[in-house]
């Protein structure tokens, strides 16, 4: 569908982090040379384990973060290092962020009606009855009714679902064109996951939204993503449509993460795996999965494997990439 | 496969008190597991599934009470134990693998003293240096280097320190073992790792395991038999070990899977189930499951279902044997 909303496009993008080790100054790069674009109503699933960069990504979109390299521009603008208050408010009517849990995210001694009328009147200046109705309508849209009494309402009234639905009215508040939407099922109970996703799913029709939905669960990231990119140490390791990654993955990692994955097609023997987090340290050398890569060989511990693209919009950062397996691609080549 | 049961558990209540009065965690659960079978336990937060397991170990906290039925662990009633009896029984005879091996250890001890106290407590005639040697035997056996004996939990990853744990809890060789969400704060690859472990260990050492957790894929996996909770009941449980774990028939079960997406499906809809759980002190009458379930009927509100046997399954519904077969969500 031809839109004529931007596209979110990142490109190259570094962000690192000052730390100080044995009195030593150091720096670490939980984002390290990442590009991707998103398109408006498209969904891109990023998906990786605690320290893959994935939240610091999603952070540094909205510009919580300011990244160190690259850029990150929507349409033509780019966001990638302002700084001036008005020039971030702009960004935030593009972009918003939902956050993980919606228990922390909410202020307890505000109604949801004035967490939502502050944003409205601040942004679009509405007032009185106006104001009031605008803010039913969002409860309505994201499925809380009848608006009247959930506008009364302090955040311990509700159950975690109800709540990141107000967490999501609050983003939908400037009508934004992207989302980027960090962990915002795994602090809920199963049976109110489905209904989170699918409000999400609805919105991206309704409103054309784009969203950069971070997991670490690849079964909802296909069912909600156009797109999947898999990061691990930083680095995007594998990325292509969803149901290419799971069908057709070939990146070791993605692989042992399909393995890995309960009620998976590819369920299998993990056996031992290295308990060790990445390296994250500026320097470091090679493929950071290498430490835990079953194929690894002694050039992916000092060549970094460049991000290759091996069908239509599949591309795979490996110098080992597990062709075969049931896979079509190694007899075409 | 039914031989000697290893945990029989009658009509279990367990009641919080509350400021608005008592509060039922667990609400009259009833079954058994056998030697060398895992039983898996489902539930969402708050339906009691830790509770029972905190009950069945003695370790109930301050205002939580069992007001009623029985737990025998091999043929013994724990709640008859008395002082050392009990002390000695806990860690010999059954053991707990806690969700969140961050705050299970001791952080200004090293494992290895860990290790080693568990075992001098338990086993008066074992001197200083039996112990360190079985601790080492112990890391092999979880597959840790022996020199990380030395370590400070901090020092271990996530994964390690679960480890650390199990190896605890198989110490002792217990005969059942409890494991409450023993992977739920781990990445996915190391959860599978680990998993594959405790099945390695459970075929060396024999023991019974009860898996608590919330994901149903997983539980259904590694489980001979699969029981599902929800507001402190038990609702559904397999009757007998078959090749599915459980193949789910109660409505809420049902509901359950047909939440999770899939990776094998390409075009599924997934379906939440309306309301959310209820809380301890406010249960729904009748079925407690009623308000949200789409089949509903006017019985279901007043009068609460007994257990019933339906296709194999143990199953506290209404709904008639017909009823639950025609609306069974395609079955994996």
């Amino acid at each position: 569908m031809p839109s004529d909303k931007p596209s979110l496009k990142v490109d190259d993008l570094v962000v690192r982090f000052p730390i100080r080790q044995r009195g030593e100054q150091r720096y670490i790069t939980p984002v390290d040379h990442v590009s991707f674009e998103i398109k408006p109503g498209e969904v891109l699933s990023l998906v990786g384990e605690s320290g893959s960069g994935k939240s610091t990504l999603g952070r540094a979109l909205v510009r919580l973060i300011e990244p160190s390299k690259g850029s990150i521009c929507i349409g033509n603008n780019d966001v990638t290092h302002i700084r001036r208050s008005t020039e971030l408010r702009g960004l935030r009517k593009n972009i918003q962020m939902v956050f993980q849990d919606p228990f922390a995210s909410l202020n307890p001694v505000r109604t949801i009606g004035q967490h939502l009328k502050i944003l409205v009147r601040k942004h679009q200046g509405l007032r009185g009855r106006q104001l009031e109705q605008r803010v039913i309508q969002l409860l309505d849209t994201v499925g809380l009714y009848p608006g009247q009494e959930v506008m009364v309402k302090y955040p311990h009234e509700m159950s975690g679902g109800q709540r990141q639905r107000v967490a999501i009215a609050r983003a939908l508040t400037v009508n934004p064109s992207f989302l980027v939407a960090d962990e915002p099922i795994s602090m809920l109970d199963v049976s109110i996951r489905a209904d989170i996703l699918k409000l999400l799913k609805r919105l991206k029709s309704d409103f054309d939204l784009g969203y950069l939905y971070i997991t670490h669960d690849l079964a909802s990231a296909k069912y909600f993503g156009d797109k999947i990119m898999v990061m691990y140490g930083g680095q995007v390791m594998e990325t292509g449509t969803s149901k290419e990654i799971v069908d057709n993955a070939v990146h070791p990692y993605t692989r042992l993460l399909l393995a890995s994955t309960a009620g998976s097609p590819r369920r299998e023997r993990v056996g031992e795996t290295s308990l060790e987090a990445p390296d994250l340290f500026e320097g470091r050398r090679g493929c950071p999965f290498a430490h835990r890569c079953p194929f690894v060989s002694d050039v992916c511990r000092t060549e970094k494997p460049p991000l290759v693209e091996q069908v239509h919009g599949h591309a795979v950062a490996c110098h080992h990439p597990v062709l075969g397996g049931g896979n079509r691609r190694h007899d075409e080549e | 496969m039914n031989g000697k049961p290893v945990l029989e558990v009658e009509n279990l209540s367990v009641c919080y008190a509350t400021r608005r009065g008592l509060a039922t965690a667990v609400d009259r659960v009833s079954f058994t597991i056998y030697e060398n079978e895992v039983v898996g336990l489902v539930g969402e937060s708050g339906c009691g599934k830790s509770t029972m397991a905190n009950a069945i170990m003695r370790l109930l906290g301050d205002g939580a009470y069992v007001t009623g039925g029985s737990i025998r662990v091999m043929g013994q009633d724990v709640y008859r134990l008395k002082g050392d009896a009990l002390r000695q029984f806990r860690w010999t005879q059954m053991a707990m693998v806690f969700q969140g091996a961050m705050n299970v250890l001791n952080p200004v001890k090293t494992v290895e003293s860990q290790i080693v106290d568990t075992l001098l407590a338990h086993r008066p005639g074992m001197s200083k240096q039996q112990a360190r040697a079985r601790a080492e035997e112990l890391f092999r056996l979880v597959r840790i280097d022996p020199k990380r004996l030395q370590s400070f939990p901090h020092e271990l990853s996530g994964g390690m320190r679960q480890r650390v744990v199990i190896a605890i809890a198989v110490a002792l060789e217990p005969k059942f073992i409890i494991m409450d969400e023993p992977t739920t704060a781990l990445d996915v690859i190391v959860q599978k790792s680990i998993l594959e472990q405790i099945m390695e260990l459970r075929d060396r050492l024999g023991f019974s395991i009860l898996f608590i957790s919330h994901d149903f894929n997983l539980v259904q996996e590694i489980s001979n038999r699969v029981g599902v909770m929800y507001a402190g009941r038990l609702v559904e449980m397999s009757k007998s070990a078959s090749d599915l774990a459980l193949t789910p028939r109660h409505p809420y079960t049902q509901g359950l899977i047909r939440a999770i997406p899939k990776l094998t499906s390409d075009d599924e809809d997934i379906q939440g189930i309306p309301g959310s759980p209820p809380s301890a002190s406010n249960r729904p009458s009748g079925c407690a499951f009623h308000p949200r379930c789409p089949y509903a009927k006017p019985i279901c509100r007043t009068v609460e279902p007994g257990m019933t046997t339906v296709a194999g399954n143990l199953i506290e519904c209404h709904l008639s044997e017909d009823e639950l077969r025609s609306m069974t969500y395609a079955e994996r």
